[in-house]
């Protein structure tokens, strides 16, 4: 099967561009807040991410430049370097001859005029369309459901007009509405995408990185006929990058170790899906040498993460490789060890309402398990009101509710309440979203899980749970933070559908929980 | 004919205002917004539009004029900007005018109650001036403004949730 390098190239360039766009925007943050580590985080991953995708294409001047630039911003992050307006001038100028490089490298091979021209032209990433294949079978069955819904709305219609009873016309409804919801299950349908070309993708990526590294792997793979939506699959492509990289780089020993330690001198890199009854699994797994455990635990000393780090678990311990800049390697390469990437992985499978976690054995490999969501677009959400507002927290994460009976710690709306004798902490839902408090008379609390802790959230009213359409947020708020999008609800009006994770931890960051 | 440019103008704080008619997709009754958290006060919020979910701005607190209760000619303009459809909210709407480039005249430094680089010129129709917006300017800068804003309240719970996890582990 012949590869179109030209289309991939093509690829690359429109998300590199992309990418310089967001780091400028970026740089112009950086200079007015230097002391904001988002921003400059955010530079530094689009950076690696773009080294990362160069290096793999073999554009090495590309990737070179940037990983010169990726120093830079190393320097920077570990304050050797302050944030001057001259380092930023520097880095702009950094990112006009990357912009040379990529016209010179990319741009001018597949054949694409210079620059399109005046920077503030149209054609951003809201313009680029995006596609899939379906079947004529798939959209058949849409066709036919549409029929159906267009005869069913007439039935309903002619049985109005000739008086027919309430009983018949609520039956007829009944009918039009089992066809919608027919229709909102076949649209669903179309949209997924079986996994299979995305993880073939990675066969190449594998084998490159490995040379590059000198070590030796081979990719097994398994499960690609799993299908997903094809939003997912589209924000599956990074992560899984990352991973299979890091597992290349830091997971396998090189040959001769391998030798030494008595294993085949060629690893094994595992990539698996699996659909199970409430959603998708993958892993990424290596026999290679398995987390380094005292390397992390010094790491999360030397950092303070954690106070007491001897008695930690090792999957509390092997947790913290999640965070941003937190990264064990020695040496830096091209390639990885510079500890962005896996905070990526986390922030992604957030994204796409799904979680990650790792499990390692030392000397013997480790495996990351991502889990999926079926869908993004549709969840199971429990509803509830405040200050006459409707709000949607994610089904998943409530555990129980139950009245909520306002004795003592009443002051400021948060305190502890006891849950069959268990004392756990209670935060007022419209304090997390700053929304005014009206009294209510009866309120309710929804104990919501989080991680390892149960954390109780006082609503006005509860009504219920249902199945929910999400429709994600406009553009222009992609992520607001403790949103994850919205839904419309039966009377035509908006409600938001909460990210329960973020929300809670705006609660630790604003001191409005108290420390249990 | 050619310089010449179909403009809708609205009221704004007693003021008249104009936007090139090629930016305006539709005009929508006032309809119940929801509010999102954590947004400037001007990001009024979100609406349904025929099942299209779009970001409303209340143009007068977005331009630091007092708000006024909303009446029945209150009224939103759906624009079209970069293919991602945006309302802005408006006292009233008022009529569609043709105005000749040549009756346009640059911006004043100083006697609008609008920021100077938000307005393309002052147009003329008759007795009348209009105000006429930059639009693109005022909405850009929207747009960056939120994304700054999320940028930075997303950053460091990362890092606090980190050392939490820690602590309750």
């Amino acid at each position: 099967m012949a590869i179109d390098r030209d289309a991939i190239l093509k690829r690359f360039l429109e998300e590199s561009e992309d990418r310089m766009r967001g780091m400028e925007e970026s740089l112009v943050s950086l200079e007015e807040r230097p002391k904001d580590k988002e921003v400059l985080n955010g530079i530094f991953r689009n950076m690696h991410r773009l080294k990362g995708d160069a290096h793999v294409l073999d554009l090495i001047p590309i990737s070179e430049f940037a990983h010169t630039l990726e120093d830079l911003l190393e320097r920077i992050r570990g304050e050797h370097l302050p944030v001057s307006s001259h380092v930023v001038t520097m880095l702009f100028r950094g990112m006009d001859v990357l912009r040379d490089l990529l016209c010179e490298n990319v741009r001018r091979p597949i054949g694409l005029p210079a620059e399109d021209g005046g920077g503030a032209a149209p054609g951003s990433s809201a313009e680029k369309t995006r596609s899939i294949r379906v079947s004529v079978d798939k959209l058949d069955s849409i066709l036919d459901l549409t029929c159906e819904i267009a005869a069913s709305g007439e039935r309903l219609g002619q049985g109005l007009r000739e008086g027919c009873g309430f009983e018949e016309a609520q039956s007829l409804h009944a009918d039009a509405g089992r066809l919608c919801r027919n229709l909102q299950e076949a649209v669903m349908k179309a949209r997924m995408v079986p996994l299979m070309p995305l993880f073939r993708h990675y066969t190449r990526t594998v084998r490159d990185l490995s040379q590059a590294l000198g070590k030796r792997a081979c990719l097994s793979i398994s499960g690609e006929d799993v299908e997903v939506d094809t939003a997912m699959s589209d924000g599956l492509r990074d992560p899984l990058t990352h991973l299979l990289r890091n597992a290349l780089d830091h997971g396998l020993e090189s040959p001769g170790q391998r030798e030494s330690a008595g294993k085949n001198s060629i690893g094994k890199i595992g990539l698996t899906a699996s659909q199970g009854a409430d959603g998708i699994m993958i892993q990424v797994s290596d026999d290679g040498g398995g987390l380094p455990r005292e390397a992390i635990l010094q790491r999360a000393r030397s950092l303070g993460l954690a106070k007491d780090t001897d008695r930690l678990s090792d999957a509390e311990l092997f947790a913290m490789v999640f965070l941003p800049g937190f990264s064990t390697s020695q040496a830096v390469t091209t390639m990885s060890g510079r500890g962005v990437g896996l905070d990526i992985v986390q922030r992604n499978m957030e994204s796409l309402r799904g979680t990650v976690e790792v499990e390692s054995v030392e000397g013997q490999g480790t495996t990351f398990t991502l889990r999926l969501p079926l869908t993004t677009a549709i969840i199971q959400g429990f509803l509830v009101g405040v200050s006459g507002r409707v709000y949607v927290i994610p089904l998943e994460s409530v555990v129980e509710c139950s009245a909520f009976s306002p004795q003592g710690f009443r002051r400021d709306r948060c305190g502890i309440l006891s849950l069959r004798g268990r004392p756990i902490p209670f935060v007022h839902l419209g304090r997390l979203l700053h929304v005014p408090l009206s009294s209510v008379e009866r309120e309710s609390v929804v104990f919501v899980q989080q991680e390892a802790r149960t954390i109780g959230v006082v609503v006005d009213e509860l009504f219920g749970s249902g199945q929910v359409v999400i429709k994600p947020l406009p553009d222009h708020f992609n992520r607001l933070p403790g949103v994850s999008g919205t839904t419309i609800m039966g009377d035509g009006k908006v409600a938001l559908v909460l990210d329960m994770p973020s929300l809670l931890r705006k609660a630790d960051t604003g001191k409005e929980l108290s420390p249990v | 004919m050619a310089n010449e440019k179909k403009y809708l103008t609205f009221d704004l704080n007693d003021d008249e205002y104009g936007l090139e008619i090629l930016q305006v997709r539709e005009i929508i009754g006032l309809m119940g917004i929801t509010a999102l958290p954590e947004v400037p006060a001007y990001v009024k919020g979100v609406i349904n539009l025929r099942g299209k979910i779009i970001p409303i701005i209340d143009l007068r607190l977005k331009f630091g004029m007092p708000s006024a209760a909303f009446t029945n000619e209150t009224c939103i303009i759906v624009l079209c900007l970069r293919n991602a459809p945006i309302g802005i909210l408006v006292d009233k709407v008022r009529e569609v005018l043709d105005i000749k480039e040549e009756n346009i005249e640059s911006v004043p430094s100083f006697g609008t109650s609008v920021h100077a680089e938000y307005i393309r010129g002052i147009g003329k129709a008759g007795e009348n001036i209009k105000i006429l917006l930059d639009i693109d300017k005022v909405l850009t800068q929207e747009e960056a403004l939120i994304q700054n804003v999320r940028e930075d309240q997303s950053s460091g719970k990362k890092c606090l949730r980190a050392e939490s996890t820690g602590v309750t582990a």
